[in-house]
């Protein structure tokens, strides 16, 4: 867990030092998005049942949510629309709403936080973090 | 319209039938709201999706032992008459049906295999992570097939909205430009008695039969989908 945080903190040091050239931007976002993945698969495996509830990976996976969304929202420049990237041109006619998600994303990770105390409370809970992946995704992620 | 309340009405969709058809009005509804607003809930998404697997499988079934103007070989029209009927309607002189007219026999089948595909695809389809939702037999097949059944399921939903489109608007213009108002016969059953073409009025399908298909199509469906390892 501690090895997750450390990389993820890496990650979003790097991220933070803004980047001048578009694939800067493009790589950063990907591996924000691929920590944020990493750390939400287990948890979505213990949402179907799949392994047996653990509150330290959902804290985490919740962390990797707010922290990366925060960082993802200036990671797209108007100069990283094309190359190797799964972005869809939409996220900059639409950039309001895009960033809103991210907006969201975040914002719902802390207080899921707080508010996920069990597995009930989690069940209930993180679902809504996953919706909000799914909704971005569907609108603003072309499948290469 | 005095008249029209007047004139006798004879049977033309059986209760089965018209169950079907709205139960899968609702189903369509139900599949897009799941995907579009039900992130959170994938579990009905992919529930749905299994009952419109019966659903279609159901009125296959229902094609070959149900009411007469449910029966396929009543409604399923050759390319011929099918061309026909359409030049005829053009001019307005097409003939008046009792059950599916030879286009809208057509677009019976397409919806259905439309919506057959819909069940099909999605069972193998599943987010581009694998994380959020899942089709009961992703697991049996290869990513290559699940990036497949991805794009297809997508693509099958647009033909989809293109013959819903079609299909709504072909019933607007029968109500509108024909006067034949075909909504509140799927819902009653009956139609004004006329000069049918295919049928003077229709026999019912036996509802025992029907709930016997229903309960095939669940088996073919659940055991189906069990077999292939879901």
């Amino acid at each position: 867990m501690r090895v997750k945080s450390i990389v993820v903190g890496l990650v979003l040091a790097s991220a933070a030092v803004a980047p001048a050239i578009a694939a800067d931007a493009i790589e950063a976002r990907q591996t924000i998005l691929k920590a944020i993945g990493d750390a939400t698969r287990p948890v979505a495996a213990m949402l179907k049942g799949e392994t047996p509830f653990e509150m330290m990976r959902v804290k985490a996976a919740l962390l990797a949510q707010a922290q990366g969304a925060d960082a993802l929202a200036v990671l797209y420049p108007d100069n990283s629309r094309t190359g190797k990237t799964e972005a869809s041109p939409r996220i900059w006619a639409e950039k309001e709403r895009f960033l809103a998600l991210y907006a969201k994303l975040a914002a719902d990770a802390r207080a899921a936080e707080a508010a996920i105390v069990d597995e009930a409370s989690f069940k209930a809970i993180f679902p809504k973090q996953l919706a909000t992946c799914k909704a971005c995704h569907d609108d603003y992620r072309v499948k290469k | 319209m005095s008249e029209a309340t007047a004139t006798t009405k004879v049977p033309a969709w059986d209760l089965p039938t018209r169950v079907f058809k709205w139960a899968l009005v609702a189903c369509v509804a139900v599949g897009w709201a799941s995907d579009k607003l039900g992130g959170g809930s994938p579990d009905v998404h992919v529930m749905n999706g299994r009952i419109m697997l019966v659903l279609v499988m159901f009125r296959i079934l229902w094609g070959f032992v149900g009411g007469s103007t449910a029966r396929f070989s009543s409604f399923v029209a050759s390319p011929g008459t099918s061309i026909a009927y359409g030049l005829a309607l053009l001019k307005g002189r097409e003939g008046h049906y009792l059950g599916h007219n030879p286009l809208g026999g057509w677009m019976v089948v397409a919806l259905l295999l439309l919506c057959g595909a819909m069940g099909l695809t999605g069972l193998f389809n599943a987010d581009t992570d694998r994380m959020i939702i899942e089709g009961p037999l992703v697991k049996m097949v290869s990513d290559a097939t699940i990036s497949l059944a991805h794009k297809l399921h997508h693509k099958i939903f647009d033909l989809l909205l293109i013959a819903i489109v079609l299909h709504v608007a072909a019933v607007v213009f029968h109500a509108v430009v024909k006067k034949e108002r075909l909504v509140p016969a799927m819902v009653t059953g009956k139609k004004p008695a006329g000069p049918y073409v295919d049928a003077a009025k229709a026999t019912p399908g036996a509802v025992g039969l029907a709930l016997a298909c229903l309960v095939a199509a669940l088996a073919i469906v659940w055991l189906g989908i069990r077999a292939a390892g879901g």
